[in-house]
């Protein structure tokens, strides 16, 4: 049975592995790009507290800038993972669709004994190899979180236990659909829409929320967040604020117009900031800080992980009970 | 000694019986013909008897074992081929081999390499090479390799020509004369079966409408012309399946019961097709089913 998974798969298992290689390659290339950047800017005496401020704001922003060079490969990272699963279980899809796992049934394995290897070593291979990504991604991104901290979207997607999370969700959505509709192609496409769609709600609305995040009104001076902390609401280049006065109710930005007006020059922006202070208006930041990368690693893997699992036993139940 | 029984076997889809209440026995050693329209649930019995799922109602067991709850008994003992066979479209014949040996603890490899090699097939062709002919052949040889007790064969020959369905049938018939087993073979084309198979079921809508010997039932069924007015007194004697009058003559399908006395009424033997025809027509109305069946027995 082993070999009979082996021989059907082998094309997609080298293709995984080839694109495990070559994205290895590539990281273990960029890093040291990235490690030269961050002393050429100066940023090691920024994090040990010798630098002074404005420097190291400015060094930040630049380290923030160059890396960002590096999204496409971020972005390649983070839905690497899903693609992988999906392409894993389209195999078994096509096998639903024709109809060959009759031949394998009437071989004198029982049905248990092939749902667990036909199944099962797709999930271990690809559980593997994303995991392989996985520790490659997190070395390489070590530079990076000392710098920006490892719980902004696109980073903290790459590491820890998400690629092989992200992997059998998408992995458990297609073999799920396959088996149910019998129909390769949309199974594929659902996989790769229902997954993305998934990793990006979670990403968006549940992710900033795992745990309270750390809040703070915010007057004036330096901000109370620090380079490394994630801030989910407000903050500097943000789209949208909320504000807050001095008894704790909330404003919103039109509220805060038609009290202290509007920032249009440096001037209008003095006497706004002064208005602000007299109004004792402030605006509400929040912001969940490094220390909890763990947490919410293991929070968002047992969120991906449940759902993947719910989809698989209804995979197993319908293979057992509904096939024919 | 009965190698399969099924007892109020159903399958259902949905609201949708594809397979209701059947009652069936199939003697050991036998190559049974099982016919009957399409959506008579041929197919359904067949994969239920294979344990391929479970049945809504009722149960199917075979050597005395239940296809799914004895499952890893039962399945060294069955052959099965469907109806345009799936095999692996990225394997080589070889592969194919392979993948038999691999899955059984009982297989014939020499057996299949020798067979496989009178029909001329390279183990080295891809599957998605071979025409439907070689396919239906490759699929048989796999399953004969595991030397199977029972042989499941979901319309074989479908999808094949005159030439490549006579191949598979002198296949087929070589090799249960030398292993001995018994074969159940559903198919909707009726010509071929005659010489092939010496036991038939005809089956619609999930109930047998005629389960017996072939030679029996050949035999045992004549077309009875003569005059209408002494319609009443035939039926007395024999089992009309089937008439059709004219102004004053009458033209019978009968199951003889007992001798023919009346001089005036003449004899004439029929046609395997034509039996399952009449008791077809009998027994269900006609629907969409039944026409690619009739157009078949009337060529």
């Amino acid at each position: 049975m082993i070999w009979l998974t082996w021989r059907q798969q082998r094309f997609e298992a080298g293709l995984a592995t080839v694109v495990l290689a070559i994205g290895v390659t590539v990281l273990v290339m960029t890093r040291q790009a990235i490690l030269a950047d961050i002393y050429a800017l100066g940023i090691p005496s920024c994090l040990s507290g010798i630098a002074d401020n404005t420097t190291c704001s400015n060094a930040y922003q630049a380290f923030k800038d160059n890396f960002s060079a590096q999204q496409t490969l971020l972005g390649a990272l983070t839905y690497l993972p899903l693609l992988i699963g999906v392409v894993l279980a389209a195999s078994i899809g096509v096998e639903m669709e024709q109809g060959t796992y009759r031949l394998a049934w009437a071989q004198s394995v029982t049905r248990g004994h092939w749902t667990v290897i036909r199944i099962g070593l797709p999930i271990v291979f690809g559980m593997a190899i994303t995991g392989l990504i996985a520790g490659v991604t997190s070395w390489w991104m070590q530079p990076a979180n000392q710098v920006q901290g490892p719980l902004r979207p696109g980073s903290f997607d790459v590491q820890g236990l998400l690629p092989p999370a992200y992997m059998l969700l998408a992995f458990a959505i297609t073999v799920a659909a396959g088996v149910l509709w019998r129909r390769t192609v949309p199974a594929v496409g659902l996989g790769i829409v229902a997954g993305a769609g998934i990793h990006l709600a979670i990403q968006t609305w549940i992710r900033p929320n795992f745990i309270a995040p750390l809040s703070r009104l915010w007057m004036s001076g330096p901000a109370p967040y620090g380079p490394q902390d994630w801030v989910v609401q407000g903050g500097a280049g943000a789209s949208t604020y909320v504000y807050s006065d001095g008894a704790g109710r909330q404003l919103s930005s039109e509220q805060v117009q038609a009290i202290c007006g509007q920032v249009v020059d440096a001037q209008s922006k003095s006497a706004w900031s002064s208005c602000m202070q007299a109004h004792q208006i402030g605006e509400v930041v929040k912001w969940q800080p490094p220390t909890r990368f763990w947490e919410f690693q293991s929070m968002e893997a047992a969120l991906t992980l449940g759902l993947a699992l719910a989809l698989l036993c209804l995979t197993v139940w319908w293979l057992r009970r509904r096939t024919v | 000694m009965n190698v399969l029984e099924a007892r109020h076997l159903g399958m259902r889809y949905g609201r949708k019986w594809a397979l209701e209440d059947l009652t069936l026995d199939v003697p050991g050693g036998r190559i049974v013909a099982l016919v009957g329209p399409n959506g008579a649930g041929k197919t359904t019995f067949l994969q239920l008897a294979m344990g391929f799922a479970e049945p809504s109602a009722g149960t199917v067991v075979a050597f005395g074992l239940s296809p799914r709850r004895d499952a890893a008994a039962f399945l060294p003992r069955v052959g099965y081929a469907a109806q345009e066979p799936a095999l692996f479209r990225r394997f080589s014949v070889g592969d194919l081999l392979k993948m038999g040996s691999r899955l059984n603890h009982h297989w014939d490899g020499t057996m299949a390499a020798s067979r496989l090699r009178r029909l001329g097939i390279g183990f080295d062709l891809s599957v998605a090479s071979l025409s439907g002919g070689m396919r239906a052949q490759v699929a048989l040889v796999l399953a004969l390799a595991k030397m199977p007790d029972l042989l499941l064969l979901d319309e074989p020959m479908a999808s094949l020509d005159p030439l490549a369905r006579h191949e598979f049938m002198r296949l087929l018939m070589a090799a249960s004369a030398e292993q001995g087993l018994t074969v159940i073979l559903s198919s909707h084309i009726i010509g071929d079966l005659r010489a092939t198979c010496d036991y038939l079921v005809v089956l619609t809508r999930g109930r047998t409408q005629l389960v017996g010997d072939m030679d029996e039932i050949v035999g045992g069924h004549q077309r009875l012309v003569g005059p209408l007015d002494s319609l009443d007194a035939i039926g007395r004697v024999q089992e009309i399946i089937q008439a059709e009058h004219s102004d004053r003559q009458a033209n019978l399908l009968v199951r003889i019961r007992g001798p023919l006395l009346d001089p005036r009424w003449e004899s004439f033997p029929v046609d395997l097709d034509q039996i399952v025809l009449a008791y077809l027509s009998r027994n269900a109305p006609i629907s969409d089913f039944d026409t690619d069946l009739k157009a078949e027995a009337a060529s």
